[in-house]
């Protein structure tokens, strides 16, 4: 019989080779273009960083990142602090805890380019809101702020990510044992502190994941900006898909899927520190 | 201890839907007293803690602390503390935070909370170990962190709930003195729920025994051994035989009654019965039946049978006897003095009692 | 709860902000009128009858059924063996393993898109169905190998051991044995795994080429406002294939697993 070990490594192997290969190879072409540079039809390999100083200087480069990040930290912030409070009704309240986890990722699973749809549709100058708010009688004429701006790409964003902050919210707290809290009130804590000094940092790993699991995709979203952000609410994968499509220039379009990378991977990592310390100094 | 009532329970029941849990259940406890409150899992013991504790507020019926009404008063304003079964130490705090936990809930100042922390750890032997995480701790450790921080309060009354039962057996055994001494050194009135008949024996002052939702009989443990107030209790602390016995004479403390197997017998009326009549049942102690090849002298009662199973103990032995006219074979434990099981299966053999160790449990419940 | 309480009522309007664009595509597109407003202006069923005549969109409907097929099966089988392991054995490098394969759900969608297009593009697989399927094995291997997982985990290891103490070979016992125990499990992984192929967008629009997924397809017509009773007659019977299979999916699932959840 062969050992506990080569079988586990033979057996998970396909799936870690595939996505390691998948994970890796991209990532050291990308670094390869990224490195070349775009001369009309045909691509010049000689290695420079033209293409990194042409980000770096572009105002619009520079601008689209940072409201990238913006808006999805602001998306990020408002999803998970809206769901906070859904994942400790399901998991301390709500008496048929399966039904209501059914119910708040059902509307996951539908497409997620036809939900922006749908959301574009609510939102537009004509759209489904304005008509039933005019109807209504609430508003004497349709309001333009619902679409085509940042607003539109939170909101839409926040609905698209709305079940990925409940789950893992969700299961921290689930894990919390429930004598943790009575011990808290034996000691002397109403609801409130309780819940400042025993369940929120006991429920840090889980926002953290929830954030992470928010944050990272969300600034590289590609079909929220195009479909309800106009021009006020592009984002830098909106650019990305320009340089390789329309604009056909590649390398620059590499260089700007790293930095992208980058720029998530820094904020993700300074985000995590400090919320852990901070979590630390709660006593 | 002294004679002032710490808590008074007044006709406390708890309903859960049509479910009883606990019902009309009227205790006093002494101030200064270890009491345990033992029952079989599911008895409501657990459910009557969580009363006094504020958890759970009674479907009727009042809970007094120190003379005070605890209607309306929640768990986190009453005088008591707890410490679970589960310990619930805070795992994102270290042992100093936990044991500090409830005194920063007081806005008690930094040296007197320090000061007060470290006295709590050194009386549980956990001197020095404030920085250590409370997920590096061993269970023992947890237990001692738990009592620790409970204890730092300075509690009316300390509740304890199956604060043994994580813990192995040795750990256990040595818990039992530890806490015994810590209550007697605080004079703090401990109240534990256990359904472990040694436990509550070794360490209390008063058991009060629960059985489906209703407290039994409140006795200090020897009471409770020796006059058993029925046969529920009898079988549920410590081993005991049953035996059918018809009531012939009943004359101010003594019964004369005639047994299936050891005749006519003279025995004292057990005060705390509740229910009796002429067909009653009596319990023999397994320790309290001589056993031997030849027919005892000097007992009021012999019988001859025959062995029919031997059990090795180790501090004892015990052999389970079959005898005409009684169902069940009468199990007799003896002492392993000298290393020896005397007796085989199938060896016939005589088995004597005193009528002074036979005890009258009332009314008998199972059959005629 | 008897006592209705603040919490309850905010999840209920919580429940009510996530279902109302997911209800609105089906109500209009039983419209009568080509404008999305209120108020609807009749009920008709005429959109759903065109959608049967467009031969793009059945195309388009048959490419991501054969990509979802092929990607179900493939990220289904690397998570069933991958699972197992996870869940049976110990080796070295397992945790690094376990969280390099779950990396998929949180990269950028547009940076796996544009970073395949570039290695495909480099190793000689035009865009294609070929490379959509190889890009959504990729995004659907985390789902499969957290079902496959929760299976396993359910799984008493002592179940196979009986059975090698009783006679049978190692095939044997896991035709016999393994197979039949994890089999919801592996059908929940399928339908799961189907439903995150035939939903995506991103990945299909940059490695699709001229064959168009079905996301793709609609994408394109999302442009044209005389289109659009059309696409929301298609986006509606999409939304209800979706849950449709995620409630298979589900039902499965749970019996793959004794948990509630």
């Amino acid at each position: 019989m062969r050992s506990e070990a080569t079988k586990g490594l033979t057996l998970s192997a396909p799936a870690t080779l595939y996505v390691g290969f998948l994970v890796a190879a991209p990532l050291a072409i990308l670094v390869a273009y990224s490195l070349w540079t775009q001369t009309y039809v045909s691509v010049d390999r000689t290695p420079t960083l033209a293409n990194y100083r042409e980000a770096f200087t572009d105002p619009l480069v520079r601008h689209l990142m940072i409201r990238s990040i913006l808006i999805a930290a602001t998306v990020t912030i408002a999803t998970v602090a809206l769901a906070y409070p859904i994942a400790y009704f399901i998991a301390l309240r709500a008496e048929r805890k399966t039904l209501w986890l059914l119910l708040i990722t059902i509307p996951f699973w539908s497409s997620y380019l036809l939900r922006v749809f749908a959301w574009k549709l609510i939102l537009g100058f004509n759209g489904v809101m304005n008509s039933a708010l005019l109807g209504l009688g609430l508003i004497d004429e349709p309001l333009t702020f619902l679409l085509y701006n940042e607003f539109a790409v939170v909101l839409t964003l926040a609905h698209a990510w709305a079940p990925f902050a409940i789950l893992p919210i969700y299961v921290s707290i689930q894990k919390i044992d429930l004598s943790l809290l009575e011990a808290a009130t034996d000691l002397g804590n109403g609801p409130v502190q309780r819940f400042l000094r025993v369940t929120l940092p006991l429920t840090i790993p889980g926002i953290i994941a929830a954030c992470l699991i928010i944050f990272i995709p969300t600034v590289g979203d590609y079909v929220t900006p195009s479909l309800v952000g106009g021009s006020d609410g592009k984002m830098i994968a909106n650019l990305i898909q320009v340089q390789f499509g329309a604009a056909n220039n590649w390398p620059l379009g590499a260089t700007l899927s790293l930095l992208a990378m980058m720029s998530v991977g820094f904020v993700a990592i300074l985000f995590v520190l400090s919320s852990t310390s901070l979590g630390r100094r709660i006593r | 201890m002294t004679e002032k009532n710490i808590i008074q329970l007044q006709g406390v029941e708890k309903r859960f839907g049509n479910f009883t849990a606990v019902s009309d259940l009227n205790l006093d406890l002494r101030e200064g007293e270890f009491f345990s409150l033992l029952g079989p899992s599911g008895c409501g013991k657990t459910t009557a803690l969580r009363m006094i504790a504020g958890f759970q507020e009674p479907s009727a019926g009042k809970v007094f602390i120190d003379g005070e009404d605890m209607e309306g008063i929640p768990a986190n304003s009453r005088p008591t503390n707890m410490v679970f079964q589960s310990y619930a130490i805070f795992p994102h705090l270290n042992v100093g935070n936990n044991v500090a936990y409830g005194l920063r809930n007081r806005g008690i100042a930094k040296s007197e909370i320090d000061q007060r922390v470290t006295e709590a750890l050194e009386m549980v032997e956990l001197g020095g170990l404030q920085e250590r995480g409370a997920t590096e701790l061993s269970g023992g450790q947890r237990q001692r962190v738990a009592l620790a921080r409970a204890l730092v309060m300075r509690p009316k009354v300390l509740l304890l709930d199956e604060p043994l039962s994580a813990l192995d057996k040795k750990l256990r055994e040595q818990m039992q003195f530890e806490m015994r001494h810590l209550q007697q050194e605080l004079g703090i009135t401990f109240v534990m729920v256990t359904h472990d008949q040694y436990e509550a024996m070794t360490m209390s002052d008063r058991i009060g025994v629960m059985f489906d939702g209703r407290l039994v009989q409140v006795d200090e443990p020897p009471t409770l051994y020796a006059k058993p107030c029925n046969r529920n209790i009898a079988s549920f602390i410590g081993e005991m035989n049953f035996l059918p016995a018809h009531v012939t004479e009943e004359n101010g403390k003594g019964l004369t009654v005639t047994t299936p197997c050891f005749g006519i017998l003279d025995i004292e009326k057990n005060p705390n019965v509740a229910q009796t009549g002429r067909d009653i049942e009596i319990g023999i102690r397994p320790e309290q039946l001589e056993i031997s090849r030849e027919k005892p002298e000097d007992y009021d009662g012999t019988v001859q049978g025959k062995v029919r199973d031997v059990a090795f103990y180790g501090e004892n032995v015990h052999y389970h006897v079959q005898v005409d006219g009684v169902e069940k074979p009468i199990a007799a434990s003896v002492p392993n003095y000298f290393h020896t099981v005397d007796h085989r299966p199938g060896d016939p053999i005589w088995l004597g009692v005193q009528s002074t160790s036979i005890i009258d449990l009332g009314q008998n419940t199972i059959k005629s | 709860m008897k006592r209705p309480n603040g919490l309850a009522v905010y999840a209920f309007l919580y429940l009510v902000f996530l279902y109302l664009p997911v209800l609105f595509l089906p109500l209009f597109s039983f419209n009568d009128g080509t404008i999305v407003a209120f108020p609807i202006k009749g009920w008709t069923l005429e959109w759903y009858r065109q959608l049967a005549g467009q031969e793009t969109l059945i195309q388009a409907l048959m490419n991501s059924f054969l990509v979802g097929f092929v990607a179900s099966l493939l990220a289904t089988s690397m998570g069933l063996f991958a699972a197992r392991a996870y869940v049976r054995y110990r080796f070295r490098g397992k945790k690094a393993s376990e969280g390099l394969v779950m990396l998929p759900l949180v990269i950028p969608g547009i940076i796996v898109a544009s970073s395949m297009l570039v290695l495909f593009i480099s190793i000689g697989i035009k865009p294609s169905l070929t490379a959509v399927a190889l890009g959504h094995t990729f995004l659907a291997l985390p789902f499969s190998v957290s079902i496959m997982k929760s299976a396993f985990d359910d799984f008493d290891p002592s179940l196979e051991e009986a059975a090698f103490d009783l006679g049978s070979g190692v095939i044997e016992t896991f035709r016999r044995v393994t197979l039949p125990i994890v089999a919801p499990g592996i059908v929940a992984s399928l339908l799961v795994t189907f439903t995150v192929s035939f939903d995506e967008f991103v990945l299909a629009f940059f490695l699709s080429g001229n064959q168009p997924t079905l996301p793709v397809y609609i994408w394109s017509q999302i442009r044209f406002p005389a289109k659009l009773p059309n696409t929301l007659a298609l986006g509606s019977l999409l939304l209800l294939a979706s849950v449709a299979l995620l409630v298979v999916a589900e039902y499965f699932r749970r019996r793959s697993t004794k948990s509630t959840i």
